[in-house]
């Protein structure tokens, strides 16, 4: 069986500059959650834009189910891998229809626009994740949280498998960034194969089923939370002294020491 | 169901913005320093294609060779500059941006204004202005397309450099034009009217016009993609540059073949997208086709006015901006309405 996604000594400099990630290596399962932690400027974004072609790899190379991701035209990429951004400022007040409904486009033919069933599907999506009722709204008025819903009514609707997502948890309130790892979860279990970067190793003890830890261009430990996210790992990573403890079973949380 | 009410619940708005450039259509026929009477038009009218009992020779010459041209610039002018305006902000994710954002109007200046110190001929006039527009927006982009950094903005800013630079052009040229002669109509084109448009100088615009607007019309869903962002665009599975090419390419038609009819119309292309845009809406499937509306009215009826407020024709270019810059300004202090 191949892996759902698989990376290959994948390296990546900005033109003229010293590589951003170095020979990193990994394959996730499909419905697996994979969570990136790492600090600043270690080249998570820039490893998930890879991941999605926005930047091109120097050398390695990256594999969908056992397809090499550079062979593929661009409408097949987007109906595999959706992207949700991190951060989005917009210009336009598209109303939140409009933007969840910009998900068919992968699924049409370049002249043509969405029909009656492509609205379907949008609204279907919207239902789904319980935001039916801001249909009309412009997105623009619409808080961070509700921003988000509106992103993952759109990967509902660009029916990709896998998900990337930038930081997803970041300039969410403590709700919300609970209600954005729920979905998370939901979606694996719909058998999305999820990437997310993230900020809080804590996040990753609740989503994911792997970690991958960078730091300095390279993963410096790649397995299970549990195996990944310890106290060692954490220090070298964020260079602070980090506590982990059971809060109860089966749930472990991160406590950075001043 | 939920769909079906939706377009009732607009209808009344979209027949209003489809009737009233008909209805000024008719109205501007009436009006001028020959004033005629509505039987009279729609004799002179229909008398081309039925054998109708045929109008008085001047009354068809006023209204087939004098206004129908006139009009029917006028409304494909303010169409064209407005649609243009609409997808270039659009595509540039910036609400600030007019359809001369790439040099295509300076470049079209300068090649009216070569035309008028060389030759003179309407036909040369006309055809060097839409080609050197053509040609600025073909120097800003490949300048812009060999700079790294963000495409949009580097490409906004080439395109100001390209204007500031057929500007300078253009002030070369009026510097070596005759002032008694050549200078006045120079600068007289500048100010853009539509008093000397004939019915040639709308074929030769016609196929530039039909494929700009009917590219931009099929493709004008994807414009919304394009608005949100490149990288989005990307994730979505649009070729974003080939995109962007197209439409640049299309808007470019357009207004070159707009100016090079009706000289520098300033304005329209900024405003009237606004305001379509707080009437009907962001959603590129429904603004530009009402832009197109909107856009061929505003010009038509500034255009009304420029020829029937005084004895002297009053220069369009002058009208557009004397209406279209206060207009603005109120637009700005009333708020983020159209945009945020």
């Amino acid at each position: 069986m191949k892996s759902h996604v698989k990376v290959v000594d994948a390296s990546f400099a900005y033109n003229g500059s010293g590589n951003v990630f170095e020979n990193i290596n990994f394959s996730i399962e499909k419905g697996e959650v994979l969570c990136i932690l790492g600090p600043n400027g270690t080249g998570k974004t820039t490893l998930i834009k890879c991941l999605n072609r926005l930047l091109k790899l120097n050398s390695g190379d990256i594999f969908l189910k056992g397809e090499n991701i550079y062979s593929l035209n661009s409408k097949d990429l987007a109906r595999q891998i959706g992207y949700i951004p991190q951060g989005h400022r917009p210009v336009f007040p598209f109303k939140v229809l409009d933007v969840v409904l910009m998900g068919r486009a992968p699924h049409l033919t370049s002249l043509s626009s969405p029909t009656e069933n492509d609205l379907v599907i949008a609204q279907k999506a919207l239902k789904k994740l319980n935001i039916d009722h801001m249909t009309d709204k412009p997105y623009t008025e619409l808080s961070g949280g509700e921003k988000q819903l509106v992103f993952f009514a759109r990967i509902l609707t660009q029916k990709p498998d896998v998900l990337l997502l930038d930081e997803p948890t970041s300039h969410l309130d403590f709700g919300n960034q609970m209600r954005t790892l729920n979905i998370i979860d939901k979606m694996a279990e719909d058998e999305f194969t999820v990437v997310m970067s993230s900020h809080f190793p804590d996040h990753a003890f609740i989503s994911a089923d792997k970690v991958a830890i960078m730091k300095d261009c390279h993963i410096i430990d790649y397995g299970t939370p549990n195996e990944v996210i310890t106290e060692k790992n954490l220090e070298k990573a964020y260079n602070i002294g980090v506590k982990i403890m059971d809060l109860e079973e089966e749930r472990k949380i991160c406590i950075p020491l001043v | 169901m939920a769909i079906d009410r939706k377009i009732w619940q607009n209808m009344p708005l979209t027949t209003v913005i489809v009737a009233l450039p008909i209805f000024l259509f008719f109205i501007s026929f009436l009006i001028g320093r020959y004033p005629l009477s509505p039987p009279e038009v729609i004799i002179a009218l229909l008398s081309k294609i039925l054998p109708v009992k045929t109008a008085s020779p001047a009354v068809y010459s006023i209204v087939w060779e004098i206004r129908l041209p006139r009009i029917m610039a006028a409304l494909l002018v303010g169409a064209a500059l407005s649609i243009s305006g609409a997808s270039l902000q659009g595509i540039f994710q910036n609400p600030l941006v007019s359809p001369d954002i790439l040099g295509v109007t300076s470049g079209a200046g300068f090649g009216a204004a070569l035309a008028l110190l060389l030759s003179g001929s309407p036909f040369i006039v006309q055809l060097s202005a839409f080609c050197f527009g053509l040609i600025a927006v073909t120097l800003t982009y490949t300048i812009g397309s060999n700079f790294r950094g963000s495409k949009t903005l580097v490409m906004v800013l080439c395109g100001i450099a390209v204007a500031a630079l057929f500007s300078a052009f253009i002030s070369i040229t009026k510097y070596l034009a005759d002032p008694y002669d050549k200078l006045p109509a120079i600068v007289y084109w500048l100010m853009g009217s539509l008093s000397n448009t004939s019915l040639d100088d709308l074929y030769l615009v016609s196929i530039p016009m039909i494929i700009g607007f009917s590219l931009l019309l099929i493709i004008r869903w994807r414009i919304n993609i394009l608005a949100m962002g490149d990288e989005e665009a990307k994730s979505l599975g649009i070729d974003v540059s080939k995109l962007r090419m197209i439409i640049i390419i299309c808007c470019t038609l357009l207004t070159a073949a707009a100016v090079s009819i009706s000289g520098i119309i300033g304005w329209v292309g900024l405003v009237i997208p606004h305001v379509t845009r707080i009437i009907v809406g962001p959603d590129y499937k429904k603004l530009l086709p009402a832009t197109i509306c909107t856009g061929g009215f505003f010009v038509l009826l500034v255009d009304d006015v420029a020829r029937n407020l005084s004895q002297i024709e009053i220069p369009l270019g002058i009208l557009t901006a004397l209406i279209g810059a206060p207009f603005f300004l109120y637009l700005l202090r009333k708020g983020n309405e159209g945009w945020s």
